[in-house]
């Protein structure tokens, strides 16, 4: 009789046991995570973040470092991870619909940018286009608006840029027809090789971030009467993209909310970065100017997608939020996007 | 505490060294010559974090404000910065073993743990860079700024000096960046280093200068001289520094490539480390240096032990990937336990009632009585 009673408050103990313990968590997803400075980047710093919140939520997150984003996208393409963060234009093989987040001139101000990410939270709808496939984008953080770096401050205007030799990334399908646009001849460039030919003279434009402007010290390209056009040509960002199937149901949505209300967190590495770029430095746009620089950027999106590199319905989102700014905007009374 | 008591043996003699000799330049040269020269001697980079944390106030205060010991101060800055170094890498640890599967915390307490400890990490991080910081300054206020096209002429025990005013631009930015850039530290600062590396010798050094090169070259992209394959140069630096008793440049593979994210690289370079520490003792003149190079792969490796079984490194040179267990050889031939090798139970009553009883206890024998 003691025996029988020993077993079954064992079997009650074990089964308590069981039902005390965590819930069962799924394997841990690893996450190959691109940050040019690696481990002590401040983006791979701010996925540190994120994947603790996510142990949250049922996900268990193990990122690997990569300082070459081609790497981790091919990579993650392989199945050797469940997520990727990497540039959107890095990414847009897997989904044009995120990448065209980066479209030339899309969201001229942090602003903007701001309010697609909340929007993208917000809407049921927007996770769906979002998703293609096994692979969804639950994350979009910002990376800097990319500026003209011109080693000769005169090239200020559009007119200015034909026939310079721009250095341009070109596994990026928008920036060969963007350079074509501007009458500008390409350089093919990496982020290895994009410094070093700024600053030897080898082009005479190149496109960064603030973040990239420190490190590649493109101040030594700018020195002799250089210096950076205040008019965004884009937004870059870091996605995050995943193996949906990898994760639990909800973690797109808990995903995209967390990106959405650490927008300013993310940013702040960005405007850090931006505000200790000497003040001479930056090259002030007249309006007049910036108008024919919009002009530009709106031939270049509807001729991309036209040629499906861009998605059309969120060209149409963004000029939204383009036309909440400012109403009088001349793109607002057409409908070309 | 510990850091006043630790100092004290060395405090007055030191001070009286320092009120006897008036300047600063003999402060620098008393500094290097005698306290340093001696420290270097012991690996015991805990010693040499408290003596430089100890001196800094004392050494700022018996010189000049407008003419400071700057070598001197070189030297505390950075030694007291280790402190700070060792503090983070405990933080570090403890957040890799609330993480780890080993341990298998729920997720919730996992995450506050971790985030708890990466948040004590980042201060420690934040003092060691603000340390590192004020080296580098005292550094640049002795030598001229880092990266300058010409190399400053050094008399003979002002190289030392120079070379932690190099390794302090180095840490700088890692410790910074580790923090979140509270600080905003420039990471081109880590190019000025490697332009400045050129004015000391390798082999002098242990291929330490040229070890921070590659290390800068291969955290910026398109920062290296062109033809230079920095993770090439760095492994083969590397390999020179293993021979020569103070291995910081296998120490700084190690770190570079963990930083990287290139896990297989780092995994070899602490093997190598570790076989690098059996063949070749120790400097016996900068066994400090030896030390510090191995307590910074020393760490690399217990992070991955940490990550993997949720404990420190075993046996430095052994990683989880190594410890494995591997499927036992089948002997071959017939099953060597088929039949009972013992027959009875030896150790059974001799009686009628033992013999023959199997070693297995029956189900009810197994379950334990309540008293």
């Amino acid at each position: 009789m003691t025996r029988t009673l020993t077993r079954l408050f064992s079997a009650l103990a074990v089964a308590a046991l069981g039902y005390a313990a965590a819930p069962a968590e799924a394997a841990a997803a690893t996450i190959c995570a691109y940050d040019p400075a690696g481990k002590s980047g401040d983006f791979f710093r701010l996925l540190g973040d994120y994947a603790l919140e996510a142990g949250k939520w049922g996900a268990t997150i193990d990122l690997k470092a990569y300082t070459d984003e081609e790497t981790a996208a091919k990579d993650f393409a392989a199945g050797q991870c469940d997520g990727v963060v990497a540039t959107g234009v890095r990414l847009q093989r897997f989904n044009n619909f995120p990448s065209t987040f980066e479209a030339v001139g899309g969201l001229p101000n942090y602003a903007a940018e701001k309010q697609l990410i909340q929007t993208f939270a917000k809407y049921p709808s927007a996770a769906k286009k979002l998703t293609k496939g096994e692979y969804q984008t639950v994350g979009f953080i910002p990376a800097g608006a990319v500026y003209l770096f011109v080693r000769d401050r005169s090239v200020n205007s559009v007119e200015a840029l034909a026939g310079k030799r721009i250095a341009t990334m070109d596994y990026d399908k928008a920036a060969p027809f963007m350079v074509q646009k501007m009458g500008a001849i390409m350089v093919p460039a990496d982020l290895g090789s994009i410094g070093p030919k700024f600053n030897n003279g080898d082009v005479d434009i190149c496109y960064m971030s603030a973040p990239g402007y420190g490190p590649f010290e493109l101040h030594r390209g700018l020195a002799n009467g250089g210096g950076i056009i205040k008019a965004p040509l884009a937004q870059a960002s870091f996605q995050v993209l995943v193996r949906k199937d990898k994760f639990p149901a909800d973690f797109g949505t808990k995903s995209m909310n967390y990106w959405a209300a650490n927008f300013d967190k993310a940013l702040g590495a960005v405007k850090k970065a931006e505000s200790a770029i000497p003040a001479d430095k930056w090259i002030d746009v007249p309006q007049d100017s910036l108008t024919e620089w919009d002009a530009i950027y709106q031939d270049v999106r509807v001729e991309l997608r036209n040629k499906g590199a861009y998605d059309g319905v969120l060209l149409g989102v963004m000029k939204k939020i383009r036309c909440g700014q400012d109403a009088s905007r001349s793109e607002c009374a057409e409908n070309r996007e | 505490m510990r850091t006043i008591a630790t100092a004290r043996p060395v405090l007055p003699l030191f001070l009286g060294l320092v009120v006897a000799s008036g300047c600063s330049a003999r402060v620098d040269r008393i500094t290097v010559n005698r306290v340093v020269q001696r420290a270097l001697q012991l690996p015991d980079v805990d010693q040499a974090c408290e003596i430089g944390a100890s001196l800094n106030s004392p050494l700022a205060a018996l010189t000049s404000e407008k003419r400071p010991a700057h070598q001197a101060l070189v030297i505390a800055e950075f030694t007291a910065a280790l402190c700070d170094e060792s503090a983070a890498q405990e933080h570090e640890l403890t957040a890799a073993q609330a993480l780890s599967p080993a341990l298998g915390l729920p997720g919730s307490q996992r995450a506050v743990i971790a985030r708890d400890a990466r948040l004590a990490a980042d201060r420690s991080h934040m003092r060691a860079a603000a340390r590192y910081r004020r080296a580098l300054a005292h550094g640049e206020a002795a030598f001229g700024a880092l990266g300058a096209d010409a190399c400053p002429r050094f008399r003979p025990h002002e190289e030392l000096p120079f070379m932690l005013t190099l390794v302090a631009g180095m840490q700088v930015v890692l410790h910074d960046s580790a923090a979140g850039s509270p600080l905003g530290v420039p990471k081109e600062t880590i190019l000025d280093v490697a332009r400045s590396a050129q004015c000391l010798d390798n082999e002098t050094w242990w291929y330490g200068p040229a070890a921070m090169q590659a290390a800068a070259w291969a955290t910026i992209p398109g920062s290296a001289p062109e033809g230079t394959d920095p993770w090439a140069m760095l492994s083969e630096v590397a390999d020179k520094s293993d021979a020569t008793g103070i291995r910081v440049a296998r120490a700084l593979q190690v770190v570079i490539s963990v930083n990287a994210g290139r896990d297989d690289l780092a995994e070899q370079a602490i093997r190598d480390h570790a076989a690098a520490r059996a063949a070749t003792p120790s400097s016996s003149e900068f066994a400090l240096f030896d030390q510090y190079a191995l307590n910074l792969s020393r760490h690399q490796s217990d992070l991955f032990w940490m990550k993997e079984e949720g404990h420190r490194t075993p046996v430095f040179g052994e990683l989880p990937a190594d410890a494995a267990p591997e499927t036992a050889p089948d002997a071959g031939g017939p099953d060597p336990f088929a039949e009972d090798p013992f027959g009875a139970d030896p150790f059974g009553a001799s009686g009628p009632e033992g013999a023959g009883e199997s070693l297995s206890p029956t189900s009810d024998d197994a379950a334990p009585e309540t008293p």
